[in-house]
């Protein structure tokens, strides 16, 4: 298993883990103050420790492939956000009506529903992309 | 080994011709992962000209010699 797919594999787990412990919180303080559970997404920057071993012993972590697989994957998980943004708009739009105030709370959910989503779509590409190239 | 863009590849024989060479060894030699080596050989994997001009000199051959263009072009 290469680094790259080592740190996919550990952001999806890190994705994962936010969205369940948004779900275990919810039922105990709420919808809105349950968000903070996607604060467990900044443990992703801690991905970046799966290059530094392969770094130090003089490897290659990352070629050609890697790359190319990496932009797919990003080009991918753009395109789905991009469509769940524009369906959360189309969705507040039928909610709220076309005079209605969307909650400020609500679009901070949608920011971090589309980062999750990001994350997820990303690293299920990655992964997909290696098994089939 | 074939692949979906029609270029195929002689690099496993050329491996076990220069002797036996791994695959680590010619990932090392060519600056790519194992990995990458393994989706050539297995033809998932069609590399980049730069690329194939360093295996090539690795294996000290024309580049006809490991890799071949099939089908209608």
């Amino acid at each position: 298993m290469s680094s790259q797919q080592k740190h996919t594999w550990f952001n999806l787990m890190v994705a994962v883990i936010s969205i369940l412990a948004y779900f275990a919180l919810w039922p105990l303080i709420g919808p809105w103050r349950a968000m903070g559970a996607f604060g467990l997404l900044g443990f992703a920057g801690f991905s970046v420790f799966f290059y530094l071993k392969g770094k130090k012993s003089g490897r290659v972590v990352s070629d050609e492939r890697d790359e190319m697989i990496c932009v797919k994957a990003l080009t991918i998980a753009q395109r789905v956000v991009w469509v769940s943004l524009i369906v959360a708009f189309l969705v507040a739009l039928r909610f709220f009506g076309e005079d209605g105030a969307i909650p400020v709370q609500g679009l901070s959910m949608v920011v971090w529903w589309s980062f999750c989503a990001f994350i997820v779509v990303q690293s299920l590409a990655t992964l997909i992309l290696y098994a089939r190239q | 080994m074939g692949s979906k863009s029609g270029l195929t590849n002689e690099i496993r024989r050329l491996r076990f011709e220069h002797g036996e060479m791994t695959q680590q060894d010619l990932a090392n030699r060519v600056a790519v992962t194992r990995q990458t080596i393994i989706a050539l050989e297995s033809g998932r994997y069609a590399p980049s000209l730069p690329l194939a001009m360093r295996i090539v000199r690795v294996f000290d051959v024309k580049i006809e010699d490991v890799f071949q263009l099939n089908g209608d072009v």
